[in-house]
Order: C-alpha cells, then structure tokens, then sequence
C-alpha cells in the first residue's frame, strides 16, 4: 500500500510512503512521475513538492489500474482533494450557465450595495464582476485604465457578505499600492482595516482585514504572509500577475505560487497576462488552479518556443478564454491615438561607430552554436547595439544603478588600438545624438503651446543625459535610482514627488522615465497627451504597460493621444519593432482582443512594413548582425 | 553494527590476522587505512550476499525459489552460499576469469570481513574455489584477503563496496541493472540527494539519474509481469531502457504513457531499440493499435484482454481529475491491458480464444512482434516523408552556413603561400551556376 499526505505549514509538501507489501513497480512508477519535485526522503519515503504531486495526480489512477497497488489519502491531502474537485466542477458550471441576464446583474448590483459597496459599477465592469463571482478563482485581464482594482474590491465585498472569505491580501507592485488604498477607502461605506507590509520587520495587528505588500517583500517575509492568508478565509489577489511569468523557476513566482495553497479564494489581475507568448499564461493558471494547469492548459501551451505559433494561440485561448474576463482597450471607448515613427539614418560618425560595432560582433554569431553562454553575451550585445544606435556614449559608460536589473551591463571592454575608440573619441566633439536634437524640439515646441511631454527611455543613463539637456524644461525623472517612499524627509526627491511635480508644476513640461520604473500603476493622462520613445527593448509588457499611462479611462472624448517612436534606421531598433509587432499581435489573439494590434501599434502606413518574422528575440538579434545589407538599406 | 557475529569464525580469524602483515588498501574509508592480508581457505570464506554486483540474479532466484529469506536469513548458511556460488559462477565472463587465475594466480588481495565474508573478490574466490575442488590446483587453495576490524558497520561496508565499484578495474564487472540498483540504494539511503549519490560513485549528477530512471522503467515492467519475468532477463536491454526513460522525461504525460506501453510490449516481444526508436513519437500506440487491428488473432487477444480487465474508478482521485481521457488514452489503456496479460504469462501457456481455438503465448508474442515492427516501419516512412518536406531547406541552410565560413576563412587563406586565386573562382562561378540553375527550378 502507498499512504499520501499534504502538509501545508511553510512550503507545501506531500509526503508518500510506501509499506513492504508495497508494489514494486507501482513505486517505481510513483518516483518517476515525481522524480522533478523529489525533496529528500529513504527507501520508504518520498517527499516532494506539492505542485509536482498535484500535477501529476493521474499517476496515482495508473498504479491502481496498472499494477492493483492500493492508495490511502491522508485527511489534509483528501480535503485539498475535494476543494480541487469543487472548482473544477464550478468552473465547469460556469462555462455551461452562458452570459448573464440584465435581472442577473441587477441583483447583483443590489447585493454588492448590501455588502457595504458604495461606489457604482460601470456596465462592463459588473459583467466582469458577475463572471468573476461565479468563477471559484478569477483572472481580470481587463487592460490598464478599466478599473481591475475596482472590481477586484467590488469581488472581495459580495465574497465577504457571502461568507466565503473575510480577508484580503494583496501582492502587487509598490506603484500600485496608492491605487489600493485610494479605492479601499473610495469603494466602502467602512474602509477595512489595512496594513502595508514593509518587510520582516512589519507587525501584523490581528485585527487587519486586508494586507498589501509586493512580489519582493512576500518572498523574503513568506511564513508571516502566509500565516495571514492561512489563519482564516483568505482572498488572496496577485496584481499585475504577469511579473510571477517565470513560475516555480523565480524566486517570486515560487513564493506566490506556495502561498496559492493557503488561499481559500484567488485572483489575478493584469493587462498583459502574456507578454512573451501563450507560455506566460502557465504560471497565472498554476497559481490560481494550483496542480490543475495541466487539465486546462493544452500540451502545446508548456513548449515556450511555440508560444506565438497561430495554432497553440488559438488552442490556448479556447482552453482559458471562460476562465478569465477581459475589458479591452476598445470598449474602454477611449478617444484615439495616432502613432508617428521616425526613422532616420544616423550622422556618419555614429553609423561608422554601429558599423564597427556590429563587425565586431557579426563573425562570432552567425555560425549556428548557440551555447548558454553565447546567449548571456548576446544579451550584452544587445544594450550596446541599443545605445549604440541612440547615443554612442553610453557604450563606455556601463548600466547605471537606477536600471532595470534585466538591463545591466558592464562598459564596452575597449584595449585601444580599435577603430572603435578612435571613433567614440571624435563623436563627442564632432556629433550628438539625432533623437536627442529630436527629442529637444518636441519638447521645446510642447513647452511653447503648453503641453507636457513624457520621455520614455530603457537606459537611465539617457535619462540622466536629457535631464542636463532639457533643464530648462525643469524635468521629472523616475527611474530605480529614484526611491518611492511617500514618508520621506522633504528634500528627498521620491517618484511620487516626481509625478505630482510634472502633472501640477507648470514650469516642469517634460517627464524622463524607464518603464521598468514606472510604468504600471501610474496615472498621468489628466496631463500629458504625447509621449516619445528613445528607445525600446524587446520587451512587449514594459512597451504596453508604458502607453497606457496617458491612454486610459478618463480621457475627454476630444483629446488625442500621440506616441512617437524614434528609430534610427538599419539598427536595432529595427529588429526590436519588428518583434514588438509580432508579440502584441499574439497576446491580440490570445485574448480575443484584435483591436489591441490598432491601438497599440503604429499601422503600416505610419512605420515600416514587412517587420522580420523571426521565432524569437535571439533569432531576431543573429539576423540582425548577419544582415550585411541592413545598414545599407536605410 | 554488526550485532550478531559468528565468534567462532571470527576467533579463527583473529588468530591468523595476529602477526600478519599490514597493506595499504586506499578505498577503505577511515583513516587506518592499512590493514592485515592473511591466506585463507578457498572453501572456508563465505560469499556476500549483499553484493550489489548479484543483486538481480538474486532476485531471479527469490521469486523461482520461491524462498522470500533465501538471502539475508541466513546469509552464511549452506543453501544461501550454495546460490550464490551458482549465481557467481554463471555470471558472464567466469570462465575467462578461471583461466587468468588458472595462468597469473591471484593478482590483488581480496576483503573480507571479520568473519570472513568477502566484501570484494567474490568472484574471484568462486573461480579459486572452483579450480581448486574441481581441478585440484594447487595456486587456488588459499585466497589472500584485506581483513577488516570487527567493528565495521554496514555503511563501511556498503561505501567500501561503492569505493572499490568506482575503481576502474571492477566497474566493468556490474551490469547496467546491477549498478543501478547500487545507485538506486545510495539514492534512498542519502535522503534523496542526488549530489551525493553522484560524489559517491564518482559520476555525474546526470549519469546516475540516469541509470536510476532506467531501473525505474524497468521495475515496472517486471511488476507488471507478476513474478515471471526478472530483472535479470532485461540486462540485454539496455538501450531500449536507456532511450524510453530519455524520451518520456519531459514529454506530455499522454506522450510519455503512449511511448512506455509502446517500448515495454516491444521490448517484451523482443523487438529491436533500433526499431523501437522509430516509435518515441506521441502516437505511437496508435500506430501499434493500427496494426493489432489487422490482426486477426492480435484482434482476438484484445477481446480477451478486454473482457478479463477489471477497472477500479470511484473516488475522489477520479473526481479531481474528470473525465479527460481521450482516444490516446484509450489506446494506452487497451495496449498495457495486453501489456500485463502477456507479461504474467509463461511462454508456453496457452490462451483459449473468443470463437473457439486456442494459441500459445509464444505465438501471440511473436504476432506482437511483429505488429509493433510493422508498427516502427509505418513510423518511419511518416516520419521520412515529414522530413523530406523540408530537406531543400535543410540542405541550404548548411550551405548558406558554409559559405559564410568561407568569408570568415578567406583573408587568412590568401595570405598563404599556397593560395590559388584561379581554383578559387573556379569554384565560386560553379556555386553560381548552382543558385542560378536553382532559381529556375
């Protein structure tokens, strides 16, 4: 006989163990299903991760069918059991009881009054609200700007008046903690009792119905978040989910993803559920379904290559398109946006600057070895293929501490002698940057009709370099090197000081930033109407997320909304377009929302046609550097 | 501990390690590592049954026997050491070791506890024993042995073992099943962890999961044949072993239980891994079920299967997991029903078939052979016509690949001495030509 128990103190753990009678191949079969999750264990025992066990659950039908091995569920593991087996019959149910009636949300809206709820739904966001309730755990992948926060309240009111839950914990990103402590207190006759979790160090009052604290914070405090999601109903609420994409792999995803077992009920929220692909998606479905992806999610879902193949979006949309609800960015009516690209050839010394560049580069990585470390230095090539074609130099200048941890890099390795440094020399005497003079007059010329102008740039270092640039314009600059904290002393510049400086200080017309930094949870469209790109890295959240901070619910009908992209033909940047297109279109796809390819991107006739079609990123790169006719197809 | 010893064989030990003088023997693991070599009566040292180089065949003989203790009740009992003797002796490869004995004479000392149980040498000690009562050689009446303190423990033991198993010179002496089931018992007894199994048996990580994968698929098989097949049988086997537990680790669970019914009926049957590869392929049972079905008496085996099959569904396991079973499922499911009905027949059985007549397993065997390389052949003609879809693509893109290498060679070329410009663009008009004749295709 083989005896199987859940253990749910600290990490999740299901310990197997088998009698002397037991089967040996039933055994044999056991520990090769779990052989990825196995923690320790003797002859006798196995200890192994619980998502491993619950996802491979089917293995235990097998060594009764197979071998006639007997099969004792312990009681914790059999109540998990039965909780699984309820949502998946619940959802399930949901999916066969159709669209609601208007009585159906009319009753809704009432109990949601009842349960202490005072601020009034729009109609989209009640439909979402009623899916959501019916659903036993819930994704809102409405985009930016469709209240998520909002919703996800209005969910946790009729949970709570139902019974089901009585608290709330929230884990998002610093930024978006002022969002939820301005609805808390705006959406309930009686705001609930809310503590922001700081660290280790914080005191959790036993009275406190709803915690907020980061992805950071509950990986390093995980026992004490957990023991407030544990001791009673929990609703526990991830937003801006899509940062846990990296699953069991990631220090975060892993802790959120071992708390998910402690949480009666779950939520995820995000605009982006799936920036790189349908493979994003595996991980949001682990944590809300904990061991049940697999029965959701199609087998093509889990081959990250295939993540923007037609076929593997469309089965993976049909498999989770009940599960989730999604306001697109159309129904949101926001007025319109025109997107303008500009695309000029570099002056001559930054094209020889590229040129010699990319030579160096091009013999070591058009040969088809791809190695690990092959791909650690293409990384590297990238930030200075970046930099080089928007401002040579950074290229000896290294990351700044302010960057996107995903964006460090060391200086250009230079031994003298190269053309390279004789060149870098001569730049700065003879040329400056095209997109920096570019950016100088959009800015001036904003300045003189009065509009605000946000600057968008990958580097802090370019940051740094327009906000000497631009000073007579007063710049805003937010990036990681800027620290958010809204208790500290006054001279201390923080970002939230930041943001009220450019949206409330007429002489301060133009905000730097990184979208690392800034771009989710930030509101900005009250004042800024137009917003320039520098540069943009291959990431399509970080490109999504940022567009939204001036394009969102709230808008006057009359306003439109512009976005200029600078390119500097037959460089990266190209390449860096062209994959940008192709991973909105998918997440398009994947989320039924065709729109989001109008408005989230220049349409043909504003840029160039006829991107590069490439499997992904590394390809994209490689193709870029082998292209000897790039840079003279400008 | 060793809690129970034989005084009295420890005694006669004692008296003949008295004096005896001290060798060094570098795999033992404490730091006295010099320890007395005595000459001792072939037929006196008894033979380890813990020995991990015998452990299948000793499986073997548990279940024809019968004698579930036979082994470890009395371990240093007649029929026990008889066994072993027979197990050593029918090994692979005893008959060259007699004759190396037979010219060159014991070579290294053997080790054996303080009761005289050989921890290494037991080969050996069976081959000298062997010539000295069968064939009465004189060089063969004494075997020369480490002797370990009395106060060795059963780890010692085990790690002296895997020390002396990791030396080059015995390592080829385990079978692939053998040495898995060493790795096997490290790995349970080290708290899972795959790290140490590996420094203990100076292998990669990598390698001895491997091996340990392996043992597991195999264990299946064998509980599936209900006691009438043994691990022994499967130490052919070994590729087909080793490139089922490669493919099914990270394939889909539908994937990985299409292809292990697939290899284990094949492998039952005796087909080739050769023509087993063909079928590591997600429909793979489809394939074989495709040929059962034009079968006759393949068609008649699935009714039998199909109507002795008794399905246990109830509970909370099914309730959690639905009903997701697909047809791949019910092709799984249809080929291990055959799979452990064959398995826990004896060749020589017969089976009475639906609409009278009857057939001997034997012949059913033979008939799934047969369908699972008709199986493999279908497999692969697929498979090719797949591939030569996209042959012209393959091929010019390693020519594409080639000729960048030739600009990347080219300037250091030149430089030679040797260098011939003329052959040179030779070549180049002729790869012309080539693209061109291409492009008019």
């Amino acid at each position: 006989m083989i005896s199987v128990e859940l253990y749910r103190q600290g990490r999740p753990t299901v310990i197997v163990e088998r009698t002397d009678d037991g089967n040996l191949g039933a055994w044999a079969r056991l520990q090769e299903a779990l052989a990825r999750g196995i923690e320790s264990g003797s002859p006798s025992r196995t200890v192994v991760h619980a998502d491993v066990f619950l996802a491979e659950l089917s293995v235990l039908r097998e060594l009764r069918t197979v071998f006639g091995e007997r099969i004792a569920l312990g009681p914790t593991l059999s109540g998990h059991l039965r909780s699984m087996a309820a949502d998946r019959r619940s959802r399930e149910a949901v999916v066969d009881a159709g669209n609601p009636d208007l009585e159906a949300l009319e009753a809704l809206e009432i109990e949601l009054a009842q349960a202490g709820f005072k601020r009034t739904l729009r109609d989209f966001q009640i439909r979402n609200l009623y899916r959501l309730v019916s659903l036993p755990h819930g994704a809102d992948f409405s985009v930016p700007g469709a209240g998520k926060t909002t919703v996800s309240l209005a969910g946790y009111a009729i949970l709570r008046a139902r019974g089901i839950v009585s608290r709330l914990a929230v884990i998002g990103p610093i930024a978006a903690f002022g969002a939820w402590k301005e609805d808390l207190v705006e959406c309930f006759h009686v705001p609930p009792k809310l503590i922001i979790h700081a660290g280790t160090a914080t005191v959790i009052p036993k009275n406190t119905e709803v915690l907020l604290s980061n992805y950071h914070r509950a990986a390093n405090d995980y026992d004490a978040v957990r023991e407030f999601v544990a001791k009673e109903p929990t609703q526990l609420v991830l937003d801006e989910a899509h940062r846990i994409k990296r699953g069991a792999a990631g220090v975060h995803g892993r802790a959120v993803l071992d708390l998910a077992y402690a949480a009666r009920r779950r939520d995820v929220l995000t605009g982006t559920p799936a920036p790189q692909g349908a493979f994003d998606l595996v991980a949001l479905v682990s944590f809300l379904y904990p061991g049940q992806d697999r029965q959701i999610l199609p087998d093509a879902t889990y081959f990250e290559k295939l993540g923007r193949d037609e076929s593997v979006l469309i089965d993976t949309n049909a498999a989770v398109r009940r599960y989730f609800v999604r306001t697109a960015k159309a129904e949101l009516r926001l007025p319109e946006t025109r997107f303008e690209v500009i695309r000029e050839p570099m002056p001559p010394i930054q094209a020889a600057i590229y040129d010699a560049l990319l030579g160096q580069y091009r013999s070591s990585f058009i040969l088809p070895d791809r190695g690990r470390h092959q791909m650690q230095r293409l990384g590297r090539i990238v930030m200075y293929l970046l930099e080089a074609a928007t401002n040579p130099m950074l290229l000896t200048a290294g990351s700044d501490d302010g960057d996107d941890p995903a964006l460090v890099h060391p200086p250009l390795e230079l031994h003298g002698g190269e053309r390279l440094v004789d060149l870098l020399a001569r730049y700065s005497s003879f040329e400056e940057p095209w997109k920096y003079q570019r950016i100088s007059k959009i800015v001036a010329d904003a300045a003189s009709r009065n509009e605000k102008i946000l600057v968008w740039s990958s580097f802090v270092r370019n940051l740094k370099s327009l906000d000497r640039r631009l000073a007579e314009f007063e710049p805003a600059i937010v990036h990681g090197g800027v620290p958010s904290d809204e208790l500290a002393a006054v001279d201390v510049v923080t970002r939230e000081r930041e943001f009220d400086r450019f949206r409330h200080d007429p002489a301060c017309t133009v905000l730097l930033a990184n979208p690392a930094a800034c771009g989710e949870g930030v509101s900005l469209h009250h004042w800024c109407h137009h917003a320039v790109y520098l540069d943009r890295t291959f990431n399509a959240g970080h490109f999504l997320q940022s567009q939204d901070r001036i394009h969102r619910l709230g808008l006057a009908d009359n306003i439109l909304t512009r976005f200029t992209l600078l390119l500097s033909a037959g460089t990266i940047d190209d390449s860096v377009d062209g994959r940008l297109v192709e991973k909105v279109t998918a997440l398009s796809r994947l989320m039924d929302d065709p729109d989001l390819v109008q408005i989230a991107l220049p349409s043909s006739d504003e840029g160039l046609d006829g991107a590069p079609a490439f499997d992904d990123d590394y390809q994209a790169v490689v193709a870029h550097l082998a292209d000897t006719n790039a840079r003279s197809a400008e | 501990m060793n809690p129970v010893i034989d005084q009295e064989r420890a005694d006669f030990l004692a008296t003949r390690v008295a004096g005896a003088k001290l060798q060094l023997l570098p795999q033992w693991m404490r730091p006295e590592k010099e320890l007395p070599v005595v000459n001792l009566p072939v037929e006196w040292v008894c033979f380890s049954t813990l020995n991990h180089r015998t452990r299948a065949e000793q499986m073997r003989v548990i279940m024809t026997s019968g004698v579930g203790d036979l082994f470890n009740g009395d371990p240093m009992g007649q029929a026990a050491q008889a066994a072993q003797l027979k197990i050593l002796s029918e090994q692979e490869g005893f008959e060259e070791l007699k004759q190396d004995l037979r010219e060159r004479g014991q070579q290294e000392p053997a080790v054996v506890t303080a009761e005289g149980v050989l921890i290494n040498g037991n080969r050996r000690s069976a081959g000298l024993r062997n010539l000295w009562l069968g064939e009465g050689l004189p060089s063969a009446r004494y075997v020369r042995a480490y002797v370990l303190p009395s106060d060795a423990t059963t780890d010692e033991l085990i790690d002296l073992e895997t020390e002396l198993q990791v030396a080059k010179d015995y390592r080829e002496d385990y079978s692939w099943v053998n040495e898995a089931l060493l790795i096997e018992e490290i790995f349970e007894s080290s708290n899972k962890d795959w790290d140490r199994v590996a420094s203990r048996m100076r292998l990669k990580p990598s390698e001895v999961r491997v091996q340990y994968e392996k043992l597991q698929q195999l264990h299946q098989l064998v509980a599936m044949s209900n006691s009438t097949r043994y691990h022994a049988d499967f130490v052919a086997n070994e590729s087909a072993f080793e490139e089922l537990s490669k493919h099914v680790k990270d394939k889909s669970p539908a994937e990985a239980a299409s292809v292990r019914s697939v290899y284990f009926l094949g492998t039952l049957a005796g087909v080739n891994y050769r023509d087993l590869r063909h079928l590591r392929r997600k429909d793979a049972s489809s394939f074989v079920r495709a040929e059962f079905a034009s079968d006759p008496t393949l068609t008649s085996l699935l009714t039998v299967v199909n109507s002795t099959e008794a399905n246990a569904t109830d509970d909370l396991i099914e309730d959690v997991l639905g009903d997701d079973r697909g047809t791949a499922d019910n092709e799984n499911a249809d080929l291990t029903s055959v799979l452990s009905f064959l398995a826990q027949r004896k060749p020589d059985e017969i089976v009475p078939l639906p609409g009278g007549g009857e057939v001997p397993i034997d012949n059913l065997l033979a008939s799934v052979k047969n369908a699972v390389n008709a199986a493999a052949n279908e497999a692969n003609e697929d498979s090719k016509d797949a591939q030569a879809v996209v042959v012209p693509i393959v091929r010019l893109t390693s020519a594409r690949d080639e000729l960048i290498r030739v600009g990347t060679s080219l300037a250091k070329a030149r430089s030679h001495y040797d260098w011939d410009e003329e052959i040179f663009k030779t070549r180049l008009y002729e790869v012309k030509a080539a693209l061109a004749h291409i492009e008019t295709l």
